[in-house]
């Protein structure tokens, strides 16, 4: 550029074209920088799509799940208790409506409408597998019957096929007997012949082709022989697979108690809890063996503490043990003001995830000591962008055991607990940097530095408050305090403990 | 040789080998731009590495619309900027004496004989607020008004920043030629 200073001119003239070749050094860190982006870049993309992916899995088991229904109405109606209703609180299926409704089943009822089963021209596997409550209900409506006219299906279970001549008796005998309208004080009688003659018209054998349904065909037409009484076998047969219906039906009562509440969990069966959260959290920095004004100017214009989380946990618990693991992705990092010349920024969002083994009593059982036992694996990650020579990615990584002890009282739908305790922190990896204590340095960290502490201590509160919207949902909201009793560094002239205060707002599944 | 099209090409879809010819095409220039900035060399190259990252990274948004080479001197001289930012503000509060500036400029300065390695030394031994302004007035062409707005100061603030290192340069160009001449 030409002005009309003689100095601009010098220097615009000098310098306007000058090149100066720079070390290797720059290429290799910008390829660095270029591949941790993209990396982060994927990683937070493939979290948020397993996030969004998890969570709508959750929502549809949630959505969908229904309350846990009475199995074996196969027995029940094979084995009905002469003169005597049988009351079921099952839950059944209303083709017509979609509503899930509970209803008492009649066996004169059941009876009655397989027999327009039997009515049907065809009969197969499926309909005879499927002779349950529901089948009955659904065998009244239109849709039902349109049901029957669909093709028949000739795979068959081996299962079912000891079941064919003993519900076809039952059908073939109702079909005799029984009225269109059931009634409930109508004694059944009881089967004590077969019926294999019955079910076994001329039309159906015609309909059935030996060579498609080999497996069938001889036991409707005449290969079973008869059973007397042919209820006695199948409920031999069907015990390991109806356990809660035949216990059922063993008491002297001969009612079905209801099923139990969703929150009351068999000890013996892995349950599955799945949590999304919010993390807001603000943390504090002390230092010791600085001023008072450079502790001041250091937490002033080091970090701006705020930040939050989000994230998610699956727990897996069987008994009293729980398997816990979790992502966590630092939405709003700690932005770092440094004020220091020689930095230019650090970018704090990170990645943190961890594992986490928890050994407690059932928390959904009312009034529980909780002592709990976390082992849990933290990686905290950061990149620091200096002036200097450092530029790297700061990553601590630590082993976290902390022991706590809490209480939970659930009171009706409210849950509130509260826990403390300490932890030890075991410093697996470090590779980071560190103002100095002059403040116009940053020193190096590396896993075996000798300014880390291998061990660190710490102590919490925390106070947890659940509400159970439903006996698959809870939302929750857990404040805490932790302190570290011990700072991080030694052999630097200071030192830095951090405290810090969060709240974790989120809602839990049960799966 | 692949023209700066095709470079850009190879940059948009991440090609690895594309940006490293970007980068050997355009690096000597910029760093030479990054002297200007810098006291140290470790600064200069640390500044280089984050604008070619942002170069990478932001590349998508060249437009074609003026020279491409512009566009990554634009760069290099913003993040250079960025990096001093928090010290440009203290060292525009500091007053300036105005007669010694005023005094000083009138000075003379006759041919081009200093090297660029001494012209850099030269403009390295001004403070920093001196040496951005003048940088991105006499070297890179800005009015005062547009460096007033990519410092975020006054055009006043500008101009006297100016004057004052335009009269501390003089007077080491001076001093530097009388060792040259009478060593």
């Amino acid at each position: 550029m030409t002005t009309h200073n003689p100095i601009d001119d010098l220097f615009s003239k000098g310098l306007g074209t000058y090149s100066e070749q720079p070390s290797e050094a720059v290429w290799t860190g910008v390829e660095k920088k270029l591949r941790a982006r993209r990396m982060w870049f994927r990683g937070f993309y493939l979290t948020g799509a397993l996030l969004v992916l998890i969570g709508l899995v959750t929502l549809s088991i949630w959505l969908y799940q229904e309350p846990a229904t009475p199995i074996a109405m196969n027995t029940t109606t094979l084995k009905p208790t002469p003169g005597q209703k049988d009351v079921l609180n099952e839950t059944a299926l209303n083709p017509d409506n979609n509503h899930v409704v509970t209803h008492t089943t009649e066996p004169s009822s059941f009876l009655n409408t397989e027999k327009k089963k039997e009515e049907s021209p065809k009969l197969n596997g499926e309909n005879v597998t499927e002779n349950n409550g529901n089948k009955g209900t659904q065998a009244t409506s239109p849709k039902a019957s349109a049901e029957k006219n669909k093709p028949a299906i000739t795979a068959q279970n081996p299962i079912v096929q000891q079941l064919t001549p003993v519900n076809e008796k039952i059908n073939a005998k109702s079909s005799a007997e029984a009225a269109p309208v059931a009634d409930p004080h109508k004694t059944v009688e009881p089967l004590t012949e077969s019926v294999t003659e019955e079910i076994t018209p001329a039309p159906l054998s015609s309909q059935k082709k030996p060579d498609e349904n080999s497996a069938v065909a001889p036991e409707i037409n005449n290969e079973v022989a008869p059973v007397t009484p042919p209820v006695a076998e199948e409920m031999t047969t069907e015990a390991p697979h109806d356990s809660v219906a035949t216990a059922a039906l063993k008491d002297n009562s001969g009612v079905i108690p209801p099923p139990p509440p969703a929150t009351n969990y068999s000890p013996y069966k892995p349950r599955f809890e799945v949590l999304f959260y919010a993390l807001p959290s603000y943390v504090f920095r002390s230092y010791t063996g600085l001023t008072d004004t450079e502790n001041k100017f250091r937490r002033e214009n080091e970090i701006n503490p705020l930040f939050v989380n989000y994230g998610m946990e699956f727990r897996c618990t069987l008994k009293n043990f729980t398997i816990q693991t979790g992502v966590i992705q630092r939405q709003a990092g700690e932005k770092y003001a440094y004020d220091y010349s020689f930095i230019q920024h650090i970018d704090t969002t990170a990645g943190h995830y961890n594992v986490v083994i928890t050994s407690h009593p059932d928390t959904a059982n009312p009034g529980n000591t909780i002592i709990t036992f976390d082992s849990s694996w933290v990686s905290v990650s950061d990149t620091t962008t200096a002036a200097m020579k450092l530029n790297h990615l700061n990553v601590y990584k630590y082993m976290e055991i902390p022991f706590n002890l809490g209480y939970v009282l659930n009171l009706e739908q409210h849950q509130i607990g509260v826990s403390g305790g300490v932890s030890l922190g075991l410093l697996s990896y470090a590779s980071s940097g560190l103002l100095n204590s002059s403040a116009n340095e940053i020193m190096p960290i590396a896993t075996g530095s000798p300014m880390l502490k291998k061990v660190i201590y710490a102590y919490n509160v925390s106070l947890y408050y659940g509400f159970h919207v439903n006996a698959q949902t809870t939302l929750f909201m857990q404040a805490a305090y932790n302190q570290n009793l011990s700072g991080i560094l030694k052999n630097t002239g200071f030192d830095v403990k951090y405290r810090s205060a969060d709240a974790k707002i989120g809602v839990m599944f049960k799966l | 040789m692949l023209g700066d099209a095709e470079l850009i090409e190879g940059c948009l879809s991440q090609d690895k080998k594309a940006q490293r010819m970007l980068y050997n095409k355009y690096a000597s220039t910029m760093f030479g731009i990054c002297l200007r900035y810098c006291k140290r060399r470790a600064e200069a190259e640390d500044i280089l590495q984050e604008a070619f990252v942002r170069i990478f990274t932001h590349i998508k948004t060249y437009r074609s619309e003026g020279s491409f080479e512009g566009w990554l001197k634009r760069i290099v001289v913003n993040t250079a900027l960025n990096y001093y930012k928090s010290q440009l503000k203290r060292c525009f509060d500091e007053p300036i004496d105005e007669n010694r500036d005023m005094q000083i400029a009138t000075e003379s300065i006759h041919g081009s004989d200093i090297s660029a390695e001494e012209l850099i030394k030269l403009i390295n031994s001004l403070a920093d607020g001196y040496r951005v302004v003048f940088n991105l007035y006499a070297v890179e062409g800005y009015s005062h008004k547009e460096i007033a707005t990519m410092l975020n100061i006054s055009e006043n603030t500008s101009k006297s920043q100016l004057s004052r290192a335009r009269a501390i340069l003089q007077e080491k160009v001076n001093a530097y030629r009388k060792i040259m001449i009478h060593p």
